[in-house]
């Protein structure tokens, strides 16, 4: 098999004190200081809920550190089998930090968070790409910030992180963070899990919380089918018609079923409340949305996963391949190859990251421009 | 191409009464004192009692600004010519519905079932027991092809179990009919299992409509329009399916029917793959989960046609669902009348694979509701 670029993988720092050389001296105390009991600051929300089997691959974890946070073992893990050329990194339990309370805090700990992401991982092997993290909380700061990382050239995505002020993200307010990512040419980043953060009112699940990891996995990516109508609704995406999202974690199953029935009600509702688009939801939704195979909704019989989402036009250009690595759901690159039909899996494991990332179309021959580069 | 001209069971008609007064008169006095307050105190007859919305009595919850409810807005000509409440002529139902399209049973299941859901829940409860009153008085003796759902105040689930022993023993009542979240709990929560156990008791189905009231939040923050917000609305019927699995309702009442309505049906493949593919998780945080998820929604949960979903091709539909082994015998007929968003029996038959229009038509609500079907008749 051809290598594969890995459009989703999530690194992570394996203690607040990684960051406090990336911060300003004042606010690198603070957070090296802790609560005094030998502790960092965490700097980072919560889930509001989780997995009881643990949320990570076993073989993951690091000596030391949490895992996703070790770059000689990713370097290890992800390339050493040939499996892939390139990996994007997207940050774990780190999205977390975009939803913590303090925003004045959270400006510095994010800026801090992509030059450690630059300077830790983009210098030490050129296969790594990553996202800019943003606080889309304080969205004229996040914008500042996507201007100021985003032109790094293997910065290659903004991700939005948590969803703090529990409005769709079409809202008027972040507008300035479509903006300046328009004008970088970089797509957005949503996670399923960015309405699922305690420090935040917006919420995972319709009609109150989940009591079980299982209600929220089934239905890990309402929140993200809620934020792509609102994007929409809003004329996002006439308003910056470069502009790409990517959805990460949330599968792609549901995808006829929220094409057909936005349709369905904007035909209706269409004068009243969007009479500045120009095209149905799902025009916009097939031209600038994009999904990961990272929660791949994989049947027992697994042809009927293609026959499933045949019914929307261009499916193959729309999905691009993500492990999900560190995560014990990770999907390798084989799982998908088998349940995907072969005349989808060059747009799938190449050609569609290199087109929404920007990616030069060869790869690098070898990888390592730094230390402890691996294999 | 033959078609479909069987007789038909439709599962969801949205019967009302003609004003606010006709169920205020059943309130005891104390509660109709807090019903007609507005109107005495200020002089003025309330404005929304002629509202084509399904909120039409006092004490109604607020709801968010975003939810226009286009779907749940009237067929113009099923409005009586005397300016009541849509669907509440049993004259224009027949000639419309019953009388038009070989309708074999129909059920009435209140506008939308949300109506009692006030936050204020000794009123509720109150409102509750008059409503069912009144659908026993207005409506369940007019024609024999009319059936229907008891209304519950279901925030308050021990009394809601009282209303259904009541008004549920009545021949002409096959369901309880539950729609929002009013305790911000999807339905399966064990705090709503009183009303379980009571339908059980009296072989009830458990109908779950579309419905929104103020104390839910829709997943991705406060929406800004229905566009999206109504796609989205699906989602709560898949909480509360999941909700029923992951609580084991159905293993507890093993005759439950979980009939799920409004809320499409193309989400099917996605909520039962997910949910298949966890079953060890279910297992640990679960243990009463004994089968497959796929199975516990096969052999009770029902979902209806509304709206019914199309995608580019005429047999997109079937490609989507066919990805679910046994889905022919899932989902059942309902027209939705008097919405707008009506469809009739022979469109959604004509759009269905011939081989499963009888069932859906017909069969599969006979048999969820105990019905003997009237035998097929040749095309």
């Amino acid at each position: 098999m051809v290598p594969v670029v890995d459009a989703c993988v999530f690194h992570d720092w394996p203690s607040s004190h990684a960051l406090v050389p990336y911060l300003p001296a004042g606010w690198g105390k603070l957070v090296a200081a802790g609560t005094g009991r030998g502790a960092p600051l965490r700097v980072k929300s919560h889930w509001r809920v989780r997995d009881p089997r643990g949320a990570q691959a076993p073989s993951s974890f690091p000596a030391n550190g949490v895992p996703g946070s070790d770059p000689e073992l990713l370097v290890e893990q992800l390339f050493g089998s040939g499996e892939r050329d390139r990996v994007v990194l997207g940050y774990h339990d780190g999205l977390l930090a975009t939803a913590y309370g303090d925003p004045f805090l959270t400006r510095e700990v994010v800026r801090a968070v992509n030059d450690w992401t630059i300077a830790e991982w983009l210098e030490r092997d050129e296969r790594f790409l990553a996202h800019v993290l943003v606080a889309s909380q304080s969205p004229a700061d996040a914008a500042a910030e996507i201007r100021r990382v985003g032109t790094h050239e293997r910065m290659v995505a903004v991700a939005l992180g948590a969803n703090v002020l529990a409005r769709g993200f079409g809202h008027l307010v972040y507008h300035p963070v479509y903006e300046a990512a328009a004008e970088l040419g970089l797509p957005v980043v949503l996670h399923a899990g960015c309405d699922s953060t305690t420090d935040s009112i917006s919420l995972p699940t319709a009609v109150g919380l989940p009591g079980t990891y299982a209600e929220y996995e089934a239905m890990s990516a309402h929140g993200l089918m809620s934020h792509v109508a609102s994007m929409i609704v809003a004329g996002v995406f006439e308003l910056y018609p470069t502009l790409r999202v990517l959805l990460v974690g949330g599968g792609v199953s549901w995808v006829p079923w929220w094409m057909w029935n936005t349709d369905w009600t904007f035909k209706i509702a269409r004068r009243i409340e969007a009479p500045g688009l120009s095209r149905r939801p799902s025009d916009y939704f097939c031209d600038h949305v994009r999904l990961t195979t990272y929660q791949l909704e994989v049947p027992a019989e697994q042809e009927r996963l293609a026959r499933l989402l045949d019914v929307v036009p261009g499916i193959e250009s729309m999905l691009l391949y993500a492990s999900g690595y560190p995560n014990s759901d990770l999907i390798g690159p084989a799982a998908v190859a088998g349940a995907l039909p072969e005349a989808w899996h060059e747009r799938v494991f190449r050609g569609n990251a290199e087109e929404l990332y920007r990616l030069p179309v060869a790869a690098p021959s070898v990888g390592h421009v730094g230390e402890g580069g691996g294999q | 191409v033959s078609r479909y001209r069987g007789p038909v069971v439709d599962i969801d008609i949205h019967h009302s009464w003609k004003r606010a007064d006709d169920v205020i008169a059943y309130l005891p006095q104390e509660w109709r004192d807090y019903a007609t307050a507005e109107q005495r105190f200020s002089g003025r007859e309330r404005a929304n009692v002629r509202e084509l919305t399904d909120f039409s009595l006092p004490g109604d919850p607020p709801r968010v600004s975003a939810i226009y409810n286009y779907a749940a807005a009237g067929r113009r000509d099923a409005v009586p010519p005397d300016g009541a409440l849509m669907g509440s002529s049993y004259e224009l139902l027949r000639d419309q519905v019953l009388d038009r399209y070989n309708v074999y049973r129909a059920i009435l299941t209140f506008n939308v079932g949300t109506n009692v859901h006030s936050p204020n829940r000794n009123y509720a409860v109150a409102l509750s027991r008059a409503a069912n009153d009144w659908n026993r008085d207005a409506w369940l003796s007019l024609d024999e092809r009319l059936y229907s759902v008891v209304l519950p105040a279901s925030s308050v689930p021990e009394e809601a179990a009282k209303e259904i022993r009541r008004a549920g023993a009545h021949p002409r009542i096959v369901a309880l009919i539950l729609a929002g979240a009013p305790m911000n709990r999807p339905y399966g929560d064990p705090v709503y299992h009183p009303m379980y156990e009571a339908c059980a008791e009296l072989g009830l189905a458990v109908h779950l409509h579309v419905g929104v009231v103020s104390e839910e939040q829709p997943p991705g923050g406060l929406p800004m329009s229905t566009i999206g917000l109504v796609t989205c609305e699906s989602q709560q019927a898949m909480h509360h399916i999941t909700s029923f699995v992951v609580n084991g309702v159905f293993e507890k009442y093993p005759g439950l029917k979980l009939v799920v309505k409004e809320f499409g049906t193309a989400w099917l493949p996605y909520l039962t793959w997910r949910l298949d593919r966890n079953y060890d998780l279910l297992r640990l945080e679960s243990p009463w989960v004994r089968r497959w998820p796929s199975e516990y929604i096969h052999d009770h949960v029902r979902l209806d046609t509304q709206p019914f979903e199309e995608g580019p091709r005429r047999d997109d539909l079937e490609r989507v669902l066919g990805t679910i082994d046994g889905v022919e015998d899932v989902i059942c007929f309902a027209s939705d009348y008097p919405h707008a968003a009506f469809d009739a029996a022979d469109y959604v038959s004509a759009r269905l694979p011939e081989r499963w229009r009888r069932k859906i038509m017909l069969e599969n609500a006979c048999a969820c509701y105990g019905w003997t079907p009237p035998a097929a008749v040749a095309a």
